[in-house]
Formats: C-alpha cells, structure tokens, sequence
C-alpha cells in the first residue's frame, strides 16, 4: 500500500518528535554546559574551553583513562572472543545443544543488568562460595580480601554482562553467511583453523569491529559496576561523568568529558578499522 | 549438507561460558532461599523468610508499584509510537524516514550513561523536576529500538495483497492500517510491549538520572547494595530476575505460536 506524505509525517512525528527531544536536542545541550564554569549548580563567567583543557591535562584523568583501559581492555577481549565462541558453536556446532545453547545466551541477555552484577558478590564475598571452597579444601587459611571489590572481579562482572549481546551480535552475522564460502573454502583443501581465520572471520569482519567498539564503550560508560564490585581503584571515566552529572552537580566538566570520551571513541573506531583493514579480517569497502 | 564434524573443545568452552554466566545468578538465586543471616557456603537451610521480609518493607513495596506503572506506561508508549513508525520504515524509504530510522537506532548503539546524563541537561535546562514523567521518557529511549525490531521483523513477512485489496474496495490509508494491517501485526505488537515491559522494569542506568525521589526495584535494590552484609538482597534479586524473563518467556510463547518465530528471531537482526 502506497502512504501519502501526510499520512507518513502523521506516523513519524511521534517518535521522531520524542527523540528529536530527548536525544538530539539534550546532546546540544550538553554541549552548550561544556562551555561554561559552573559553580552551585548554575553557569559563571563566560564562555570557555577551560573544561576541556582542564580535562585533558589534569593527572586525575590520566588515572581514570588508564583505569577505563585496563578494566576495558581486559572486558572487550574475554567478552569477544568468549562470545564469538558461542556463537560459533551455536551456528555451526552440532547436535542439540546448538538450540539450547542459543536460547542460555537469550536468556543470559534477558537476566537483570544489576543482578548479574550483584551476584558476582555472593560469589567472590568473604564469606562467599569462591573462599568458603578454598578454605575446606585447606589452600587457604582466611578468606581472601581481595577477591570482591578489586579491578579482577569489575572485569570478571562486565564480562558476563557484555558476553552474552557480543554473541548474539555474532550469532547474527554468522547465521548470515552463505554455507557456499565455508564450503568452497574446505573443497580448497583448507582445514577448520584455515576456513575461520582466511573465510568466517573476514566475512564477520563488520560485525567484529562493531561489536568491539560497542562493547568496549559500554565497558566505559557502566559506572555501576566499578562501584559495586570494583573497590578503590576502579574509577572510570563513567564512574567520574556520572559522579559530576549527578551528586557533584559539576555539569561543565561533566559535559566536556563526554564529549572528550565520545571523540575518543570515534577515534578508537577509526584506528581499528584501518588496523583490521591492514590485518584483511575486513574488507575494505565494508562498515 | 555441510560435512560436520563434531567440535568437542569448542563443546567444552561453551559449557565453561554458560556456566560462567549462570553460576552466580544460581548462587544469589540459592541464597535467596537461605534460612541463616549469613551467606555461608552451604547454606544453612531452606526457607523463604527473606521473601516475606522483602514483601512486608514499605520501600519495596512503593518501589515494586513504581516499577510495575513505569513498565507499563513505557510499554504502551513505546509500542504505541515505534509501531505506527516502523509501518512506515517497511514502506517508504523517504529521508525522514530514513533519518527517523536512523535515530531509533541510536540508542542501542550508546551507553545508557549518556541518554541518562542527556536527561539531566535537558531537567536543568527546562526546570523540570524529575517525576514518573521523566522515568518513562527515559525508559522509552532505551526499548525503542527493540520495539521497531520485532515489529518490523513482522512486517517484513507478511502478505501486503490484503493491503491493496483493501484499498481497491475503497479503504483509506488510515482505514486500512487500522483494520488491516495492525489486527495482522498484534502478536508482533504485543511481543514489542513485553519486551519493552521487561527492559524497562530493569532499567537502572538512566532511571538513575530520571527518577529523583522515587525508587524503582533496581534503584531500591542498589540502595539495600551499600549495605555489606544483607541476605534479604538476594530474595529482591530474585524477583529482579524473574519478572524480565517471565514478560520476555511470554513474548517469546505468544509470538511463536502466532507468526512461527520467536522474540529471540527478532531480535538477532540487530546485528545485521
């Protein structure tokens, strides 16, 4: 059926107006606090750019990128790699795990964002299972401290909340190859190790750099897990841009570290496509 | 038929993933219905005295109300506002449309940390307080995406005759989409509020921002998280859990029966 312009603006407006409002206009918004002072809450002084200098250079920063680096890094890797190879299996695999294994990621993706953080708690805690078993087994003689509320169990957290969406991400994109490429591949001569790294992952390539940057920014901008598994010295640039926006009210400095974050992810995006594009796991005309 | 092999190693790696993702969700699920104060392992006994100490705080109660009129409210916004878009996004490839499409599609594609902080430059901005108002705006963001994937997905596959023949006996547009095409899409639509009911009583990292005063479950439960030693949290947890997975399971049900493929069908063409 043919829909008249009226018709289509009719239908559109609601969500284009919603989001018009709540995201694309916020986003200026945002832009426009970054450029000035605030002091109690309201703007002071003039236009400046002293927010964004004083982000870059500050040593606290440094410290916070290099903590988002090293809780990220650690993320991205494990929730990649560990989710390619679900998808992997559950696309290729055999058997009838193959379904059952697609419906624990669903499920997995389904289960409650706090929760699968909170539980990793009840896991790693003091008196947790992780201690409590190393104890009756004798290798320890008291709980151990640093399990809970160090950079390993903010990573450890992250990744099963990232783990499962990178292999449904996967899943998709290998669901979408043509049997034909792996086939021709293997007639070739080629063995499995050969058939994924010169034909799967190439043709995945898109969906790998999408979902390594997306899960690498997601990594950097939850601000809950750092705190609630993290300890002391797991402050991100999240944790940082969530404490100024909310209870410090610093909404100048707030603002300008979003946007120094964005562009820094902008610029992570292009560097790893060109590193991929040089490594030929993407093709160059794609993403 | 491709020549299958079997791939045990990889086998294995799976098992150890899935395990890795739901051994402490079975842990915190277990001690939910711990009979002791503290979370020794093993468990001291059976009892289900923290759900009962869950249900008689006021907090949870006031917080469960809230979540439950968020989800809802969002729910029909969202499919209500995403359906009537996504028809047209199947039928007409216009710039608006496109640049709609595009932007329904953004938020998946942002950590939730900067819809949420967008919300408070836009509460200063316009001296609007935070409210139930500003939940479900918020909320709305975030399940659009999912909303316009499983009703496209649905428009996608159906027969587009009907449409025409309808209008060859001389429905409107309007008629035709409100007797036509949207009685064929409810199983879509209906899977869409779920989906969106399920993120939504979930959300935490915008409602951070957006709700204020109130609590939702998630806010009620990072509330009770300072506290270090609270076996009552994991019973909370618990029904954290549950209410997202029934809502989806449902969808999942409802969809399957009526259209043959499923929510989870859906939703695996977001990364394509």
């Amino acid at each position: 059926m043919q829909i008249h312009r009226k018709l289509e603006t009719l239908l559109l407006s609601p969500l284009g107006l919603f989001l018009a409002a709540t995201v694309v206009l916020p986003a200026f918004i945002l832009f426009g606090y970054s450029l000035f002072l605030w002091r109690f809450l309201e703007p002071v002084g003039a236009l400046t750019f002293e927010n964004y200098s004083e982000s870059l250079t500050a040593p606290v920063s440094r410290q916070l990128v290099i903590n988002t680096l090293l809780i990220g890094v650690p993320t991205t890797i494990a929730s990649v790699v560990g989710g390619y190879a679900l998808a992997y299996y559950s696309v290729f695999g055999t058997g009838r795990g193959r379904r059952l294994l697609f419906a624990l990621i669903v499920t997995a993706l389904m289960a409650s964002y706090l929760v699968r953080i909170y539980a990793w708690r009840t896991l790693l805690g003091e008196n947790g299972i992780v201690n409590s078993g190393l104890e009756a087994l004798g290798l320890i003689g008291a709980p151990l401290q640093f399990l809970l509320f160090s950079r390993p169990a903010a990573i450890l957290a992250e990744v099963s909340l990232f783990m499962p969406l990178a292999a449904l991400a996967f899943y998709a994109a290998l669901a979408g190859i043509s049997p034909d490429y792996r086939e021709a591949s293997r007639d070739l001569g080629a063995g499995r190790g050969e058939t994924l790294l010169r034909v799967t992952l190439p043709l995945t390539g898109p969906a790998i750099l999408g979902t390594v940057v997306l899960t690498f920014f997601l990594s950097a901008g939850d601000y809950v897990t750092p705190v609630l598994v993290g300890g002391v010295g797991s402050s991100t640039v999240g944790t940082a841009i969530a404490t100024k926006m909310g209870p410090a009210g610093d909404y100048g400095s707030g603002a300008a570290d979003s946007f120094l974050v964005l562009m820094g992810f902008v610029f992570i995006y292009l560097v790893l496509r060109a590193a991929m594009r040089a490594g030929r796991i993407l093709p160059e005309r794609a993403a | 038929m491709s020549r299958r092999r079997g791939i045990p190693w990889l086998a294995f790696t799976c098992v150890a993933l899935i395990l890795f993702l739901y051994a402490p969700l079975a842990v915190a699920t277990i001690y939910a219905f711990n009979s002791g104060t503290r979370l020794v392992w093993p468990p001291e006994g059976v009892s289900l005295r923290w759900f009962g100490h869950v249900f008689g705080d006021e907090l949870f109660r006031n917080a469960f109300a809230t979540s439950m009129t968020a989800a809802v409210a969002t729910a029909v916004v969202s499919s209500s506002i995403g359906t009537v878009a996504a028809i047209v996004f199947t039928r007409r490839s216009t710039k608006l449309a496109r640049l709609v499409e595009a932007l329904g599609r953004l938020p998946v594609m942002l950590p939730p940390l900067f819809v949420g902080i967008g919300f408070v430059a836009l509460m200063k901005a316009t001296s609007l307080a935070p409210s139930m108002l500003t939940i479900v705006a918020g909320h709305t963001i975030v399940v659009i995406p999912f909303v316009i994937l499983v009703v496209t997905a649905r428009l996608r596959t159906y027969e587009v005759e009907v449409e025409q023949a309808a209008r060859d006996l001389g429905a409107t547009p309007l008629q035709v989409i409100g007797r036509i095409t949207l009685p064929i899409i409810a199983p879509a639509v209906f899977g869409a509020f779920l989906v969106a009911f399920a993120f939504s009583f979930d959300e935490l990292l915008i409602t951070n921002f957006t709700s204020g005063t109130q609590s939702t479950v998630p806010i009620y439960v990072l509330g009770r998280l300072r506290r270090l030693v609270d076996p009552g949290a994991n019973a909370v947890a618990v029904i954290l859990l549950l209410i997202p997975w029934i809502a989806f399971g449902v969808g999942q049900v409802v969809l399957k029966r009526f259209t043959g493929s499923g929510l989870s069908d859906a939703l695996l063409q977001q990364g394509r």
